[in-house]
């Protein structure tokens, strides 16, 4: 008998929405970025994923995490990448990063997993997945992280590229794949998440944690 | 409210805003607010709230007034002491970062 265990990051107010990434179309958005969880957070939240025997996510809380953690590097990005993933999506179709798409009778499938399973189920984010199972009596246990913060806004730093000496206006080179994005270089040595052919020009950087989108001038490939 | 019976009240009946940042610039000790959410809402929103302590229970209401006002923003507070009791109430201290 697994346990299914329901992990967020919220503010002190209770806002759990897209705690760590910008350049997402929702209105509180990367209210953790001014934070370091350090050592002892970063080692708990690696137990916290050693102790999981699978991912069950959400398609919008899925999606974000495999445009990121494929390409990150370190012992929580491995962690992640290894576990199985179930998400409950009537869209999905064609599921990447170790993941299973649960359909309509998701419930029935996530009641079966947790019989099966030994270790934890671990919901990550996944705000309306969350609500769903908190309604159905399925959820084990809570862990919150409490951000010292109140229903944070963080607007996604927007800047000319032209401001930024080391995106330098122009996509040099395309170096793999990051989500849906290409993982680029500028002509100034940044590297950065783009939708556009290498030469396109670079009409602004939205800021991220690890790499920036570089938004293109004209039509994206 | 004029009945002052309780031992040394004092009724601040003008601008609740003025008055409590006339009473934080005199000498003294904490002002202390229990409780008051309608007050607290007023405070917090004017930034005259130096420090929120916040027993937090092991319930969820899903319905209720909340301590911060609606629309309020403050994108880092600092914790200063955080306490967990036996019986599951946490208790924490933020102040302004």
């Amino acid at each position: 008998m697994g346990k299914i265990a329901v992990t967020q990051l919220t503010s002190l107010d209770g806002v759990m929405q897209s705690p760590g990434s910008t350049d997402v179309p929702f209105k509180y958005r990367g209210w953790t970025l001014d934070f370091d969880l350090g050592p002892e957070g970063d080692r708990f939240k690696l137990e916290e994923a050693q102790n999981a025997e699978a991912l069950l996510l959400g398609r919008v809380t899925y999606e974000a995490m495999q445009a990121f953690w494929p390409t990150a590097e370190g012992e929580f990005a491995d962690r992640l990448n290894e576990l199985p993933k179930y998400v409950v999506s009537s869209t999905l179709t064609d599921p990447h990063w170790n993941a299973t798409v649960l359909g309509d009778d998701w419930p029935e499938e996530v009641a079966r997993l947790r019989k099966e399973l030994d270790g934890d189920l671990l919901v990550y984010g996944s705000r309306r997945l969350s609500r769903a199972l908190i309604g159905m009596g399925l959820v084990d246990e809570l862990h919150l992280l409490v951000y010292p913060a109140a229903r944070c806004r963080r607007s996604p730093v927007r800047g000319d590229a032209g401001q930024d000496p080391a995106a330098s206006g122009r996509i040099a080179s395309v170096r793999g794949r990051c989500g849906e994005h290409d993982l680029c270089t500028c002509h100034g040595g940044r590297v950065m998440r783009t939708l556009a052919q290498p030469g396109a020009e670079v009409r602004r950087v939205l800021d991220h944690d690890r790499h920036p989108v570089a938004e293109p001038r004209g039509p994206l490939r | 409210m004029t009945d002052t019976r309780w031992q040394n009240p004092a009724v601040l009946s003008g601008n609740p805003v003025d008055e409590v940042r006339a009473l934080k610039r005199q000498p003294g000790q904490d002002i202390v607010v229990t409780g008051s959410i309608t007050l607290c809402h007023t405070l917090i929103g004017a930034g005259l709230v130096d420090e929120s302590r916040l027993f937090a229970y092991p319930v969820v209401q899903g319905r209720g007034r909340r301590l911060f006002p609606e629309g309020f923003e403050c994108p880092k507070l600092k914790l200063v002491e955080a306490k967990a009791f036996r019986s599951g109430i946490t208790h924490s201290r933020y102040a302004r970062s």
